[in-house]
């Protein structure tokens, strides 16, 4: 993470773009003018408050938006020619899983999607359940499993086709805080593991600390870019991050943007 | 497991003791029609189960002939329709111009009062057997298509972008998300419509068709209080066809959607 960022490679380019919703005259915009850049293997949060257009912007990544000006580039391409090289895996807040299937095919649907024959996936299907510590589980239905178990369906899922970007949507909000740090931990090892270039959305403080080389901070109505915050991990062990001086600075500092430099909330109707 | 066969039978258990009352509370209910009330016609009136029965064991050949001719009619009306049904609801899925296109006159259909299509359809084409295929297939597609279009439309925006992350193709969005979506609205339409299916039959039989359960009905009719018995027959009949169709229809629910919350506790897939 000591490189200089002109020696990194930008792997996903936001380039002023804004978003508006709604008819003409009746518009809300979501961003405006927001720009930024995600380098290759790095591992960047989108915080910011409810509402302030993080997961629009992850849906425009995904091409599953469009811009209503500005442009997105990644890896140089347009976010659609990624798309259809199922270039990403998302995971969203929701586990969004199919009723239908068990855990095991619900890992299976994108590799079934894509047209392959079971004989080609099932060894890595087996070893991406393992990863996500659901062996005994493979063949239960997403109803029989708790919220954590089901939303490490979706990231097994999400990484099946082995992407090179992960853009993730608020995937740990609605667990409780023990799952939550279990899922972190789990989350940084296949980081480490993978290497992949991951796209986080949350809205707690604590989490993106924990987890993100760069924060991007975002601010509402309509959603900008506040500010990023850089080299916020440091390397070492992940179990005692939280005990570290460092995080509680970077915690101090990413605060201070919403609290005290400029009036973050001032905007806001309470 | 011997706790959940237990429970089982304990439901049945329940249905055995309240289908006994009922049918208790009949007999008692034609006993004071007929022996203390002493009403005139009392077994039109509500006769003697047990005499419904003996005149259904009696004309039992007859009853199973001809409900099998309604039965069989009845079916393939219901195949037919249910299937075109599905079709209509796959194909306005596809396309708000096609929804919005072809919801008027589906609507339009179903005012159509049943009983004053009938005779028009038996008056055109004068063959009992296809007039009941046609009508019980004319009731049965439009409860299966609005269920299984409601089916489709309540699928997750993110499970339809999940797809779409997949760059999975329309086919392929089908066949791995859409139909299995709209299957329990396609199994709610199909109960909606099975008994419908079976008296849209019976109705053409009545507007004098040769054969049929519907047949026995009207004509045990017309001998008054001699074969009223044998009319009552006729309507348990009716009724055991519906139920049989019913059956099937949840059996193939159970086994083709074992993931709806009703049928959980076996839903385990265990290969
Ligand atoms: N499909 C849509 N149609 C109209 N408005 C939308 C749509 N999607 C988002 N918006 C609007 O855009 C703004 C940003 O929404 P978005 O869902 O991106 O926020 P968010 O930061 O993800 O919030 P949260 O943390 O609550 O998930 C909101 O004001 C929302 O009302
Ligand atoms: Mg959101």
């Amino acid at each position: 993470m000591h490189l200089s960022q002109a020696a990194k490679k930008a792997e996903i380019i936001v380039d002023q773009v804004s978003m508006r919703f709604g008819k003409k005259g009746h518009e809300v915009t979501a961003l405006q003018n927001v720009s930024f850049k995600i380098y290759r293997n790095e591992f960047v949060s989108l915080l910011g408050p409810s509402g302030c257009g993080k997961s629009t912007l992850l849906r425009l990544m995904a091409d599953l938006l469009e811009p209503t000006e500005g442009q997105i580039m990644i890896q140089d391409e347009h976010p659609r020619e990624v798309r259809l090289r199922r270039k990403f895996g998302i995971v969203f807040q929701n586990p969004t899983l199919f009723e239908w299937r068990t855990v095991k095919q619900n890992i299976e649907l994108p590799l079934e999607v894509l047209g392959q024959k079971k004989s080609q996936y099932s060894a890595l299907t087996e070893q991406l359940i393992e990863m996500v510590g659901l062996s005994s589980f493979k063949h239960y239905y997403p109803w029989q499993l708790s919220g954590g178990m089901q939303q490490r369906v979706a990231i097994a899922r999400a990484l099946s086709l082995d992407p090179p970007i992960l853009l993730m949507d608020e995937p740990f909000s609605a667990l409780d805080e023990f799952t939550k740090e279990k899922l972190q931990l789990e989350l940084l090892e296949i980081k480490r593991k993978t290497n992949k270039t991951i796209v986080f959305v949350t809205h707690s403080i604590p989490e993106a600390v924990y987890l993100s080389d760069r924060i991007i901070v975002l601010s509402a109505h309509p959603g900008r870019v506040h500010s990023i915050v850089d080299n916020v991990r440091e390397e070492g062990d992940p179990s005692h991050i939280r005990e570290s001086e460092r995080f509680h600075e970077m915690m101090k500092t990413v605060r201070n943007c919403f609290y005290e430099e400029s009036g973050f909330l001032d905007g806001q109707t309470i | 497991m011997t706790g959940r066969l237990f429970k089982k039978f304990g439901q049945n258990g329940t249905f055995v003791l309240w289908a006994a009352a009922i049918l208790l509370l009949w007999e008692a209910g034609a006993w004071f029609i007929e022996d203390i009330a002493q009403l005139t016609a009392p077994a039109s009136k509500l006769p003697y189960i047990h005499r419904v029965l003996s005149s259904l064991v009696e004309h039992f050949p007859t009853m199973i002939k001809q409900g099998a001719v309604t039965f069989g009619n009845s079916i393939t009306g219901f195949v037919i329709g249910s299937a075109i049904g599905f079709a209509l609801a796959i194909l306005m899925s596809l396309s708000r111009t096609v929804e919005n296109t072809l919801s008027p006159y589906m609507i339009a259909s179903q005012m159509i009062p049943i009983i004053g299509l009938a005779p028009i359809i038996y008056g055109i084409i004068h063959d009992a057997a296809l007039s009941r295929v046609l009508m019980a297939g004319y009731v049965t597609f439009f409860p299966v298509t609005i269920n299984a279009l409601r089916g489709i439309k309540s699928i997750k925006q993110e499970q339809l972008e999940l797809m779409r992350s997949y760059a999975a193709s329309t086919w392929t969005l089908y066949l791995k998300l859409k139909l299995k979506s709209a299957l329990p609205g396609l199994f709610a339409g199909l109960k909606l419509s099975a008994p419908l299916a079976i008296t849209a039959s019976i109705i053409v039989e009545l507007m004098g068709a040769p054969d049929g359960i519907g047949v026995l009905m009207v004509s045990s009719l017309y001998y008054g209080t001699a074969q009223v018995y044998m009319f009552w027959s006729t309507v348990l009949i009716s009724m055991a066809i519906g139920l049989l169709l019913y059956l099937i229809i949840t059996l193939l629910e159970r086994w083709m959607t074992p993931w709806q919350p009703e049928f959980r506790s076996k839903g385990r897939d265990e290969t």
